[in-house]
Order: structure tokens, then sequence, then C-alpha cells
């Protein structure tokens, strides 16, 4: 067994300045050098190198084919699968860290599997990375230039100092696929029906799987214990696959629903139920939460 | 050795009202109970014996005689999403977890909780609980919290703060000590292969403990160098919650900070760790 900290990463304490640097002065020199440096591979790399070289001697396999941009920003849940198969070796002590998969990013820049360019690009189907970048920079607005560099600090590893512990599993689009099929892994127990039943809630949207993943980074982790994640998500699951309009697949419907599992925690360890037993409280909140959003949303109606 | 004792007479900023009596921080219903809890620290870096230990809550210590309740520790590690428990009939339990699944050093949360589901007549008289539940009749369900320590970070030991990894590009017998800030700080530390498997695995030999004194000295150094200044590229240390338990821990000892007149690192190293100059033959 190969140990985890012989994994290349980006020295730590240099990225995590080089962050800091960068966010300093919105729209300043340094952040238009970086900017400029973003429209040409080998600039880009050099210029996080040079700044934070990498330690380590054991390389993740690059993703084995080309990615276009929309497949780099979003991809579909084949390509992660597929990168997940291809990193089956990673331990989630190093999976954590942003180090490591701007290591990761950066490596695949290098040979060609994706553009600089696509760390900028919009987080809706927006503006091409290159387009994104010869804006900012042509406009010069300040505020414009700092949120192309926050994208693609986001997308190259994550940005910890602003976004803290969820950064990896949700901005990085790299880190996001490997922590998102893992978790499809874990709860499927191998079952391809029941991997696409998971599939269809935790990629629901963006913003869905950042509110699940802020329950399973948080100190108090709601969702941490493996069982209570499971079974509420199946519970979630199959209440969308009796009825695909159900307001669980909402945000707000879920902020609620996570609020309700907490208030139980809260007096009740959920973790030491079986299966068996924790199916029947998950299953009450998500029909309350179902029932509760739609009696909501037809008051709403009335009134108006 | 760590000791946690959970006062029900504490204050606290999450008092929760349950429909039971709970022995917790900021929770009255066992006016003179105290949950403490004892960790000691395996030799293998991945494992904690603890030992749980309820005092003036005499239905808790029914409830656990007869099989009602167990203990629980709770081990996570929320950065790489890890939430383990650990369950046990016995007051005194080693847990154990595997460091690849963790991003940070761990938390534990100490808990006694119901192994089953049951009604319950109170008593304050007989069960310790305050006069508010007595005569009451409460249901309990499997996995109720009867009793919450606090969530623990044990890194006050600046062991705990010390990442050992190995760097084959070192020359034989050498280290370095490097800040690392990303996940909470903690002390790099490269050591040459040799010297890393060396160290990994513990085995009572002084020059081992030689070596540690010397890597502690060195991470003192540091910390003296990075924070010894009112500015510091890697911000202010107060912001590092396992800097600030550390500091914590050194004023427990009477021992200077790094940014005190006077910090000689490796004073406070040996005054943590001193020499054992015991002779073989004494």
């Amino acid at each position: 067994m190969m140990p985890d900290f012989e994994w290349k990463q980006l020295q730590d304490t240099r990225c995590s300045q080089m962050r800091r640097q960068l966010l300093r002065t919105k729209g300043g020199p340094l952040q238009r050098e970086f900017l400029e440096s973003v429209s040409t591979n080998n600039r880009f790399v050099d210029w996080i190198r040079d700044r934070a070289p990498s330690e380590g001697s054991r390389q993740l396999p690059l993703c084995p084919h080309p990615l276009t941009e929309d497949e780099f920003k979003h991809p579909p849940s084949s390509t992660e699968d597929e990168l997940y198969q291809t990193w089956s070796a990673l331990e989630p002590r190093i999976a954590c860290r942003s180090s490591f998969w701007a290591n990761v990013t950066l490596a695949h820049i290098e040979h060609g599997v994706i553009q600089a360019g696509y760390l900028a690009s919009d987080h809706g189907g927006g503006s091409s990375g290159q387009v994104r970048i010869d804006s900012a920079l042509r406009e010069g607005s300040e505020k414009a230039i700092d949120a192309c560099v926050r994208t693609v600090l986001r997308r190259l590893g994550g940005l910890p100092e602003v976004r803290g512990n969820r950064t990896v599993y949700s901005d990085c689009s790299f880190g996001r696929a490997w922590w998102r099929e893992r978790l499809v892994g874990q709860m499927s127990g191998g079952s391809p029906e029941r991997a696409q039943l998971v599939r269809s809630v935790v990629r629901i949207s963006s913003t869905y799987w950042e509110h699940l993943v802020d329950l399973l980074v948080s100190r108090n982790s709601v969702l941490g214990s493996e069982n209570i994640r499971n079974t509420l998500i199946l519970s979630i699951a199959d209440m969308i696959r009796r009825f695909p309009r159900s307001p669980v697949s909402g945000t707000s419907t879920l902020r609620n629903l996570c609020r309700m599992v907490a208030r139980l925690q809260a007096s009740r360890e959920l973790s030491v139920l079986d299966r068996v037993e924790l199916k029947v409280p998950m299953d009450r909140i998500v029909e309350v939460s179902h029932i509760r959003a739609i009696a909501y949303k037809h008051s709403d109606s009335v009134e108006v | 050795m760590a000791e946690i004792v959970t006062l029900a007479r504490s204050s606290s900023n999450a008092i929760r009202s349950h429909s039971f009596p709970t022995l917790e921080s900021g929770n009255v219903s066992f006016p003179d109970g105290r949950y403490v809890v004892n960790f000691v620290s395996g030799e293998d870096r991945c494992s904690f014996a603890v030992t749980h230990r309820v005092v003036g809550a005499p239905l808790l210590q029914r409830l656990l005689s007869d099989g009602k309740a167990a203990y629980i520790c709770v081990v996570s590690s929320p950065l790489s999403s890890y939430r383990q428990t650990h369950q046990s009939d016995s007051a005194s339990h080693v847990i154990r977890w595997d460091d690849r699944d963790l991003g940070e050093s761990p938390l534990f949360t100490p808990m006694i909780v119901c192994k089953q589901a049951f009604s319950l007549n109170l008593d304050s008289a007989r069960d310790g609980v305050h006069p508010i539940w007595n005569k009451r009749t409460v249901e309990l369900d499997k996995g109720n919290r009867l009793a919450v320590s606090e969530v623990i970070q044990l890194q006050g030991s600046i062991f705990h703060l010390l990442s050992l990894r190995p760097a084959p590009e070192l020359p034989e017998g050498s280290f370095r000590v490097e800040p690392e800030v990303e996940n909470g700080f903690r002390f790099r530390v490269s050591l040459c292969p040799k010297l890393h498997s060396y160290l990994r695995f513990p085995d009572g030999d002084r020059l081992r403990d030689q070596v540690m004194i010397h890597i502690v000295s060195a991470s003192l150094s540091l910390l003296r160098h990075e924070f010894g200044a009112p500015t510091s590229p890697l911000g202010s240390w107060e912001e590092h919650r396992s800097l600030r338990a550390f500091a914590d821990f050194l004023r427990s000892k009477d021992l200077p900070l790094w940014d005190d007149d006077g910090f000689s690192p490796e004073l406070v190293a040996t005054s943590l760790h001193p020499h054992q100059c015991t002779r073989q033959s004494e």
C-alpha cells in the first residue's frame, strides 16, 4: 500500500500565500498579471509553479481524454463516474485538500487535457472563460477582474480562505467529481439502479449539491454519518421518483428538511440506529417537508 | 491524559429543551450531575482510550448498569466528511480510526445514549433529577442522548500538531519543519525515509525521544519566526484554532508563548519533554 503523503500536491503554505496575495487588491497589477497568464497554458502553469512548487512523487492519473469547456465546467455523470474510477486509489485525507486538486488541475493543463482558460468560464451557461478574461481586462473594472480571479482559483483547486471546507467539494471541478461519485458509490452499494436514484438527487443543481455539502462538512455535520446521509438521500430520491415535481427537489425545502433532521439529532443520536430504524423518521421528515412546502405554495397562490 | 468535565450548571449557548432529562452543559435536569471523560492517546496516534464517568446522576448510573443505556464516542472530521460512532457497554473503551479518512485532527463527542425504547417514571430523590421532573413519566427512544459532553479536539499537545511525511530528496538522517495552514495550522515535518519509518512506530527507544524533542524545538522556533512579529504573511496565530489550543496548553504549564519576550524554543521543548539522562547501568 502506497502512503497517501506521497501524492503530488502544491506546497500548502506557498499555495495559501499565493491565494491571499492574489485576493489582497481588487483589480490590482497582480490580479491583472495573473489573468493575462491564464490565456496561455504554459504561462499559467509557470506562474503558479513559480509561486507554489509541487512536492510529493505520486501523480494522480490524468483523465484519459481531452475535455471540452462545458464538460469540464459541468461534467456529465458519465464523466464524473469515469474520473472517480480513474482516481479510485485516492484517500479522503488527501482529497479534501485544495493544494492537491490545484496540482491535479495544473497537470491536466500541462498535458492539454483542459485549457487554462476554462477555469474562468461563467458559472451558468454564459461566456467562455477566455471571453470573460478578455472582457474583464478590456473593461478594466476592478470588480470584474476580481470576480474572474476568484473563479479561476475556485476551479483550480478551491478557495478555502473565502469558501471554507466546502470549496473542494463544490467549487473545484475535479474535486467535486470525485466527492460526488464517492457519495454515489457509498449510497448505491454497487447497485446501478440505486446509483441512478442517488444521482437524481445529488445532481439536481449545483446549488442543491452545495447545500448538501454544507451539511457534510459543517462542524456538527448532520449528514456526516454514512447511515444518516444514505437513508435521508434515498428517502428524498424515492419521493422525487414518486412525485417528480416534489418541492423537496428545491433548495429551500432541502434547507428546512435538514433543519428538521438537525433538531431530531439534537436529542437523539441517529447514527446508532440501524437502516430500518432510521428509515422511519427520515421518510417522515421528507414526507412532512413535501406536504408543508406544497401547502405553503398553495396558500401563497391563494393570497396572490 | 486529558480530562473533560461537563457540568450541568456551566453556561452554554446551546441550551435545548428535551422531553426527557439530559446531563449537558447549560441544562439543569441533573442539578448535581457531572459527566467526566478521560482521554489517553494511543502510541500509534490513531487511537484513544476513553473512560466515561458519571457523578451525581443516579438515574444514568442505573440505566447503564441495567443495560438500557450505552457509552458512545463520535469521531469526526468535517473536512473529509467523516463521522463514525463507537459504542460500548463498558465505561472504558478504545476508539480507533484510519488516518487516511481524516482531513484534520479528529473531533470527539462522548455521549451516553438509550439502547432501546422504554417508559420511565421519574423520582427526584431516587434519580437525582431536578424537581421539575419529579413524578413525571417520560418516553425514551433508542438513541436518545442522556448525557452529552462538549465536542473536543485534542491537540493541546504539540505532537498532535506534527504531520510526519517522508521526503526522499532529503539526505540521510535529516529533517525539515515547515508550517502547513490550509486545513488548520500544523507543522509539516519532512523526514528522510529511514528517519520517517523509524519515528512512525514508537518502541520506547531513547534516541527516538531525543529526535522528537529536536523536532519539537524546531517547530517552536518556526512559531517564533512566523508569529513572533506583529504581522505575518500567515495571518495572526489566534486565527488558528489548533494554535489557540496549544497556547492554552503552554499557559497551563506556566510556559511562555512564542510572541512573549524571553521565549526560548529549546527551553520550552525540553520543559515539555525533558531529556532522560539516566545511564543504562543505573
